[in-house]
Order: structure tokens, then sequence, then C-alpha cells
């Protein structure tokens, strides 16, 4: 199949939907808590953007696989326990193997549970789609996190600790914006990133629904 | 949305749940017995992925917790060590005592005890280290702690920690309220965190008190 038709597929259509134009931070405007708080340093977006890549993905799938079983009037419990389930393997996964960054992190990685992209995509994809679909549409929204916390800490970093991967990137002249590595910083990098993307992906204040 | 229109068997059954009021009341029953038991077996699946999840990084977890106690006693102690060899340095430099139902460590002249204590949100961990007359704190440090992000959590900051240093462990430590920190008992709080520091102020002193009774008790 070349290029050109994969790009009118339907899977493709589901994937790129939630990778670019429905971003998740900027068009869903969900995870916003997390986003603020651990794109701080891109060490830490790193690793909390793969561990929703991976929840996401991982337990849209799953609900998926058991949408023809999951009772109607319990699916939001049966979401919580899928979620949880998967959000603590990874919280162990960190503990066991980059103890520093698990504690760098602190509560953020036990907060994917509550993270709404997780529940949403499952509700409002999920539940209703094949599996195949289920898993690109996760993986697609997760991505388009993922990318967006990597956006805001290369440049928090770079600003708020002159540092990238924890090296030195600036001269030490450099005076480092603190305000940056805190919450109002984040806001403020994030405000003109809504704008630039929403520029990039003409996006309409009317079309968001 | 554009995928409420697909047409899926389960999306039908999941939204429209009109033929549910025509079933008899047997197969209703049957209807939430079957649905209890998915629950149920979802629980279970899940329990024993924690657990598996749980025995996995516990022994990783144990050996972390291992390094970070022995090197942070060293550093607290101004002994010198690498990565590689702090075990080694730790058994020859440290000697760990116990008296009194608790144990600490000697290392030089100095004494120094884990403590682990109620913060704002969740436990606080860290090390006090008193000099060999047990009257005054050399240091305090925070090795692990639940606080708020950017608020209670600078009690983890050496900076802020600094405020314990030369403080007396005769008398309980008070966090200083509206002023900096003059007298040998008082320490400085955190703006927007009294809570986490009042915390922590209670957790030292009261380890401080336990250490100097047990450390006491041991010397004579």
């Amino acid at each position: 199949m070349n290029l050109r038709k994969l790009a009118y597929t339907r899977p493709w259509r589901v994937f790129i939907a939630g990778f670019f134009k429905e971003n998740a931070v900027t068009y869903q405007l969900l995870g916003l808590c997390s986003t603020l708080a651990v794109s701080n340093k891109l060490e830490n977006a790193i690793a909390m953007g793969l561990g929703v890549v991976f929840v996401v993905t991982i337990s849209s799938a799953l609900i998926s696989v058991l949408r023809r079983w999951i009772p109607g009037q319990y699916r939001m419990i049966t979401y919580m326990i899928v979620t949880s389930t998967f959000v603590i393997i990874v919280d162990q996964f960190l503990k066991a193997n980059f103890p520093l960054i698990s504690a760098q992190l602190g509560p953020y990685v036990g907060l994917i549970i509550t993270n709404c992209i997780v529940m949403g995509r499952q509700e409002a994809f999920a539940i209703k789609n094949g599996v195949g679909l289920s898993l690109l549409d996760g993986l697609g929204s997760s991505l388009s996190y993922f990318y967006t916390l990597l956006i805001l800490a290369f440049i928090r970093e770079i600003l708020g600790f002159g540092t990238l991967l924890g090296a030195r990137v600036t001269p030490e002249s450099f005076p480092v914006w603190v305000v940056i590595t805190m919450a109002q910083g984040a806001w403020f990098m994030l405000a003109i990133f809504y704008w630039v993307f929403r520029r990039a992906a003409k996006l309409q204040p009317a079309e968001q629904g | 949305m554009k995928e409420r229109k697909e047409s899926d068997p389960a999306a039908q059954r999941s939204s429209g749940r009109a033929e549910s009021k025509t079933q008899n009341p047997k197969s209703k029953i049957l209807k939430k017995l079957l649905d209890v038991v998915f629950i149920v077996v979802l629980g279970v699946v899940s329990v024993a992925l924690l657990l598996a999840a749980q025995s996995y990084s516990a022994p990783a977890v144990a050996r972390f917790r291992e390094t970070r106690l022995k090197t942070n006693v060293l550093s607290a102690a101004g002994i010198p060590w690498t990565k590689d060899d702090f075990k080694q340095v730790f058994e020859e430099r440290v000697k760990e005592q116990s008296g009194a139902g608790s144990t600490w460590f000697a290392a030089d002249s100095l004494v120094i005890a884990e403590f682990k204590g109620r913060g704002l949100w969740g436990m606080i961990e860290g090390i006090v280290v008193l000099d060999s007359s047990l009257t005054r704190i050399v240091a305090v440090r925070v090795l692990a702690q639940e606080e708020t992000p950017g608020l209670g959590d600078r009690i983890k900051e050496p900076s802020y920690l600094a405020t314990y240093r030369g403080k007396t462990a005769e008398e309980p430590l008070e966090l200083a309220m509206r002023h900096a920190a003059t007298e040998p008992n008082e320490v400085d709080a955190i703006t927007g965190a009294t809570l986490s520091s009042q915390a922590l102020v209670s957790v030292v002193t009261s380890s401080v008190s336990r250490l100097r009774t047990a450390a006491k008790g041991g010397a004579q």
C-alpha cells in the first residue's frame, strides 16, 4: 500500500486525529495538571510520557478486548481497575529500575490513574471500537501528550535550569529564569504553546465543541 | 464525535438497553450474577498482576533504600565514598549500635539515627546527626517525603535543612513564625508550607530525644 493511500485509511485517520489535531493537551485539554508539574525537566517528561503512553495504549486495547463482557453500569469500575493495575505496574517498574527519577516524579506517576486522557479514550473510543483501532487511538492520543511534554520540558529545562538532560548547555553567564521552573512559568509556556499549536493545526475557536 | 456513528454490536448493546425491560426476571438475575462474576474475576487478575509487580520490584527497592541510607550516613559524617566502595567504607567506619529499643550509627565522633514520621500527606524519612556530646544537631537530611510538590517538598532541600545545623539537641525545637530563627531551639519555617515545616520539626525533635536517651544509656 503506498503512502498516499495510507493517509485515507481509517486506522491512519484515527491515529493522526489523536496525534495532531485533537492533541490531548491543547485540544482535549486533558492531563493539564501533570503537564504543568512534570514538564520542568526533560528526564521527568520522558519517564512520565512513556508511562502515560504505555498505560493509555494498553488499557485502551484491553478495554476494547473486554468490551463485549463489560457490564454497562459497571464500566467506570472496570476502567478504574484496569487503569490502576497498569499504573501501579509502571510505578513499581520505575521504583525498581529508575529510583531517582521515581523520587523526582513523586506522586505524579500514581496520579496517571486520574489522568483524564486514560478514561477519556476508554469511554469515548475503546468501549465502542475494535482492538486495533482502540490501540491506535490510545497510542495517538498519548503520544500527543508525550511530545507536548517533551517540547515544554525542552524549553523549560534550558531556560529554567540552563541544562539539558542534566548536562549544562548554556554559558555560565546565562541568567536562568527561575520562574520557568515553577508552575506559573509552566502556564506561560503552555499558553504560548497553545497559540503556536492552534495556528499550526488551523484550529478555530468555534471548532472546539 | 465521529466515532459514535460506528455501528458496533457492543455499542448498541451498551447504549440501548431497551431489550432488558422485556427480559424475564430469571435472566435478569442471571445477568446480575454474571456482572458480579466479571468484576470478581477482573479483581482477582488485577491483584495477581500487582503481586507479581510487587515481588519483581521488592529486591531492587530494598537495595536502593540500603544504598540511600548508607551513602547519606557517610556524607553526613563527612566520610568520602565512591559508588563502588561505599559498602566497604561503611563497614569500616560506621558502627551500628543498639540500646533502649532503638538502633543508631556511630561514625567518627558523630551519632546518627534514622527517623520516620508523619508529614502533612505521607511519611517523612531521613537521618539526623548529633555531635558526640549529644548536645547539638550537626545535620538533618530528608531521604524520602510526599509533601506538596513546589511547597512542602522543599523540606528535602539542603539549603532549607541548613536551618537545623547547630541547633540544640537538649530541648524541643520550635518553628520560628513571622521572624527569622535566632534562638538555639528555633528553626525557620517555609512560607506556604507551615504544616510540612511543623511536621518535620516534630519528627526531628522526637527522633533526637529518642536517640539521646538510647545513646546515653548505651554509653554508661
